[in-house]
């Protein structure tokens, strides 16, 4: 009888193996701010430094974001990452002379996304990187 | 007179591992119950390996759709010396006004190459490149033919609806720039969209396999010759999605699209086509619409522009400014000189 269950559980635990796959992913979550305001809107880019997927996120009014990995995996790879943070959307004009998307101006210094100086390590678990940014 | 017990029968049928001391007919609870609990863990076990093995089928056939665009590809590159563009605006209108989105219906790259995938009659009736896309959709038969699509621009692993309700296409006179009101219509959902360019969508300067042939340094088509990184290491075709997690990616349209606006999400380009500035499968933004996505576990199927087909993770290499500098740019992106190993 006692045999007939254990084979039962083991059964059970084996069907758990079943799961997603996928690298090891930190979570990665903070607050942006900018000359100590927080910045809405922008895109905040985790671009591993040993290469692989960009994670990307993006900041609500608050200027908090989380990043991810692939669709529905929160997070970043573990390691070194260079931060890029921009706001920048591009203006989009159509053929009939209208303006199809404004876009948003860049308030962002280039230190801070194409030529960032920011690095963060992503370590496994939770990674709260707050990012004070100084536009001078 | 024997009574049954007696008798060497029934004596062997005496199973049970629990007691034999007693004669029984029947099976306890226990033991069915039992029973029951090891056929519902086998079904358990089971049941993901059939799920498997019908979403392994549902790409196989995804992969032979790309396959078939792939060698139409390549007949229409040896009748014309070139591939096809994205999208064609009609020359002589473009010429003394334009083509207003919601108000003008482009044909696209997979009305093309129609009569490679053996779909002559669909590009007769529709009279692909004679009429203007909005005037062929303004007639109840064409609307039809258009509706009915050809089923292998379809991917069965993604579960789109057979029209295209977020993707609207105009017809007649046309509707709101965004084709969300009732002057536009409805046409068959594509899950196949041409890899434009490796960072925005772009109308005048593309880097990638197919793009509008308007430049601004006259006209632009794409033969076999200007695949400088090789055809083995540049994306043609790729796929994209109706649903993935909880974000709605539009997939595509098939044969035509709202007309021109190089990279809003519903209005032109980005009906057809794909660029390398949104992560392979992103779902963190709605502009993720405007990139390949699949169904597929892990990733999405690639048609190279060699005719090969392969299945790319989504852990790809991919920076996402605007530099042609990671794997998954560099496959879009033409002539980078940054040769792929494809895992």
């Amino acid at each position: 009888m006692h045999r007939i269950f254990v084979a039962a559980l083991f059964l059970i635990g084996l069907s758990g193996c079943f799961g997603s796959g996928g690298p090891e992913l930190g979570i990665v979550e903070g607050t942006v701010k900018l000359d100590g305001q927080p910045l809405e809107g922008a895109t905040i880019s985790f671009v591993p430094a040993a290469g692989g997927r960009t994670a990307e996120g993006f900041t609500d009014a608050e200027g908090h974001y989380a990043v991810e990995f692939a669709a529905g995996a929160k997070g970043a790879l573990l390691g070194e990452h260079k931060v890029r943070i921009t706001t920048l959307k591009e203006k989009v004009m159509s053929d009939s002379g209208r303006v199809a998307d404004p876009g948003i101006p860049e308030k962002v210094p280039a230190r801070f996304n194409s030529e960032t100086e920011l690095i963060r390590d992503v370590q496994p678990g939770q990674n709260i990187f707050d990012l004070d940014l100084q536009s001078k | 007179m024997s009574k049954i017990t007696d008798t060497p029968h029934l004596s062997v049928a005496c199973w049970s591992p629990f007691s034999c001391s007693k004669r029984r007919n029947a099976f306890t609870l226990v033991e069915l119950l039992v029973v029951i609990a090891i056929i519902g863990v086998l079904i358990a076990l089971l049941l993901p390996a059939v799920q498997q093995a019908r979403e392994a089928a549902r790409r196989m056939q995804c992969t032979n759709n790309l396959k078939q665009i792939g060698l139409a590809l390549h007949n229409y590159h040896d009748t014309y010396q070139k591939f096809p563009n994205s999208y064609q605006p009609d020359k002589a209108r473009w010429s003394v006004s334009s083509v207003p989105e919601g108000e003008s219906a482009l044909w696209t790259w997979t009305s093309f190459i129609l009569p490679q995938v053996e779909q002559q009659n669909l590009y007769d009736s529709l009279q692909v490149g004679h009429l203007p896309g909005e005037v062929s959709l303004d007639d109840a038969t064409r609307l039809g033919i258009a509706q009915s699509g050809f089923a292998g621009y379809q991917c069965p692993s993604s579960a789109a609806p057979p029209l295209n309700s977020e993707r609207k296409i105009p017809a007649g006179s046309g509707g709101n720039a965004d084709c969300t009101d009732a002057g536009c219509v409805e046409v068959a959902t594509a899950n196949y969209v041409c890899a434009n360019d490796s960072h925005n969508l772009d109308r005048d300067n593309w880097n990638g396999f197919m793009g509008n042939d308007r430049t601004p340094s006259g006209f632009m088509t794409v033969s076999f010759a200007d695949i400088v990184d090789g055809t083995s290491n540049t994306i043609a075709v790729g796929e994209r999605t109706w649903q993935l997690a909880s974000r709605t990616l539009r997939a595509s349209t098939q044969l035509l699209m709202n007309g021109d606006s190089p990279n809003v999400s519903l209005q032109g380009n980005a009906y057809i086509s794909a660029g390398g500035r949104w992560s392979l499968n992103c779902t963190n933004s709605q502009d993720c619409d405007r990139g390949f996505s699949s169904n597929h576990p892990g990733g999405a199927e690639f048609l190279l522009v060699d005719g090969s087909v392969h299945f790319i993770s989504e852990t790809i290499d991919h920076d996402t400014n605007s530099s042609v500098n990671s794997a998954y740019e560099y496959l879009i992106c033409l002539d980078d000189g940054n040769p792929v190993d494809l895992p």
